[in-house]
């Protein structure tokens, strides 16, 4: 939450005034890449420009833990790209750590090293995404093999065009390409099977890290 | 300040990585507090111009009676007279300016906390402590401050412009700047200024604790319990301990500054031949203020620090 009365300049100055590890300059070259000027105080902003000038403050703090909530939010799809883009290539160095707390696991799915679900409170799920993509494994398949999948304990099964789609929890990748076609779920997925067979009514929050 | 500084630089020093550079948590916690609150120099200005346009309207048709009078008057009459328009000026830019802390106070942490931005504000290295000691400069120095450059300026303007206009209804100019003690006066003021904020201070601290408490009305809860019971004191005792315990901060310190006493309608008046800094600064009660005030503010850090906000 940017204080309404703060104009763009002042938030600059502020941060770089108390915050040791702030880099004005990174963040200076964020924000030209933007539409914001520095005149302007935050009501006068879109809600994307507010998160963008969020994002342009935090990510110029060399931090050795960076952890995003809902980062994404009220942004535009061309924004959104473009800000995980920069913070892979200009923030991720391999000595920092990012945890990004996210409703959004479309989005973030490709640049995870580390995955975890919570359920109220609860870790429900902990894995590296090489451990996610050995242990689950998703099927399409025929309905004539549909009781042979279902032999194999999947751990979720829908109903797509007619076909059904399972998904199995360590199961070896050979005997379920003999099933129909085999490849990895999206995190939106598991995450259905995974806390949605749990518990339907719950309040469901995801983490990935 | 300083410690505060050098903590957080001591802390940085402490983590083993390059870029760190020097900050000032504290000045800038006080620059944000003036950002957000441009009243504080807003209102003393504003109450400035509107007084020295009333009275310079005045001025421009000061009746013929009026200037037989004060010419007629010996000299430390006519010194007194000079006087009233600068005290006036004076004393109105001082209430203004003590309302405009009354009500920065009232809002200093519940803004925050209302808004939500005090989730952004924790979220940067500054501490609970520096925070609440930038918020209580602004009633405690900042604002003694902007009050006397504003007086100041108000009695250059009503100089300057009696200059011009005192030689058209007949007075000489020069009665005005012979009779008007103006060191003297910018002095006593200095003085009172800095006297009152060492006396308020106890009530800025109150009115920091409520507005770091209260969920909403923080003005019911300030002035509301005090009330009551002195109201119940009145009501069950027949005594007016409290009432008289609050009086005593409102007035008290002129008192003891002045040595002036409350007249029956409960008004004070200043009287600057017994000023007498001396007396207020031995009296027990602005020590006792003062440490009611270091609790107070003691209080209000804890609670930022550890009760949640919302």
């Amino acid at each position: 939450m940017l204080p309404r009365w703060i104009k763009v300049s002042q938030a600059v100055d502020y941060v770089a005034g108390v915050h040791p590890r702030f880099d004005r300059a990174k963040a200076e070259a964020f924000l030209a890449k933007t539409q914001i000027k520095r005149t302007s105080r935050v009501p006068e902003l879109s809600k994307g420009m507010v998160t963008q000038l969020h994002l342009a403050l935090v990510m110029a703090i060399d931090a050795k833990l960076l952890v995003l909530n809902e980062p994404t939010l009220g942004l535009d799809i061309l924004f959104r790209k473009s800000f995980y883009d920069s913070l892979l290539n200009d923030y991720f160095d391999h000595t920092r750590t990012i945890v990004v707390t996210t409703h959004q696991v479309e989005e973030v799915q490709h640049i995870l090293t580390d995955l975890m679900f919570i359920d109220r409170g609860r870790i429900v799920l902990n894995t590296s995404m090489e451990a996610f993509e050995d242990r689950y494994v998703e099927v399409m398949v025929m309905p004539d093999q549909a009781d042979a999948a279902r032999a194999l304990n999947p751990i979720y099964e829908r109903q797509v065009f007619g076909r059904s789609l399972f998904l199995f929890d360590s199961v070896d990748r050979g005997r379920l390409a003999a099933l129909g076609e085999v490849r990895t779920p999206s995190i939106a997925d598991l995450f259905v099977a995974v806390i949605g067979a749990d518990q339907a009514a719950a309040e469901p929050q995801r983490a990935a890290a | 300040m300083s410690t505060v500084a050098q903590d957080t630089a001591l802390a940085a020093d402490a983590a083993p990585s390059a870029a760190v550079r020097k900050t000032r948590p504290f000045v800038w916690s006080v620059r944000r507090e003036l950002w957000e609150n441009r009243s504080i120099f807003i209102a003393p200005a504003v109450t400035a111009g509107i007084v020295l346009f009333g009275m310079l309207l005045g001025a421009m048709n000061v009746p013929h009676p009026g200037v037989i009078v004060v010419t007629s008057l010996d000299a430390k009459d006519q010194a007194m007279a000079a006087q009233i328009p600068f005290d006036g000026a004076a004393a109105i830019i001082m209430v203004a300016s003590f309302v405009v802390g009354f009500f920065y106070c009232l809002g200093a942490l519940y803004g925050e906390r209302r808004d939500r931005t005090i989730l952004f504000w924790k979220s940067l290295p500054v501490s609970d402590l520096t925070t609440v000691l930038a918020k209580a400069t602004v009633p405690l120095v900042v604002l003694p401050l902007v009050t006397y450059v504003v007086i100041l300026a108000t009695h250059l303007v009503l100089l300057l412009a009696s200059t011009l206009i005192l030689p058209s209804t007949g007075l000489p100019a020069t009665l005005l700047w012979r009779q008007f003690p103006l060191l003297r006066t910018w002095s006593v003021l200095a003085l009172l200024l800095a006297c009152a904020s060492l006396w308020y201070a106890p009530v800025w601290g109150w009115l920091f604790l409520i507005s770091g408490w209260a969920r909403r009305v923080t003005i019911l809860w300030a002035i509301g319990p005090p009330l009551a019971l002195d109201i119940f004191e009145r009501l069950a005792f027949h005594t007016h301990y409290v009432g008289e315990l609050i009086a005593y901060r409102l007035n008290g310190g002129l008192t003891q500054l002045f040595g002036t006493k409350l007249d029956a309608r409960g008004s004070v008046t200043i009287d600057t031949d017994h000023l007498d800094p001396a007396r207020f600064f031995a009296s027990p009660g602005l020590w006792i203020g003062l440490l009611v005030a270091a609790g107070l503010f003691v209080a209000v850090v804890w609670q930022r620090r550890y009760r949640s906000p919302f």
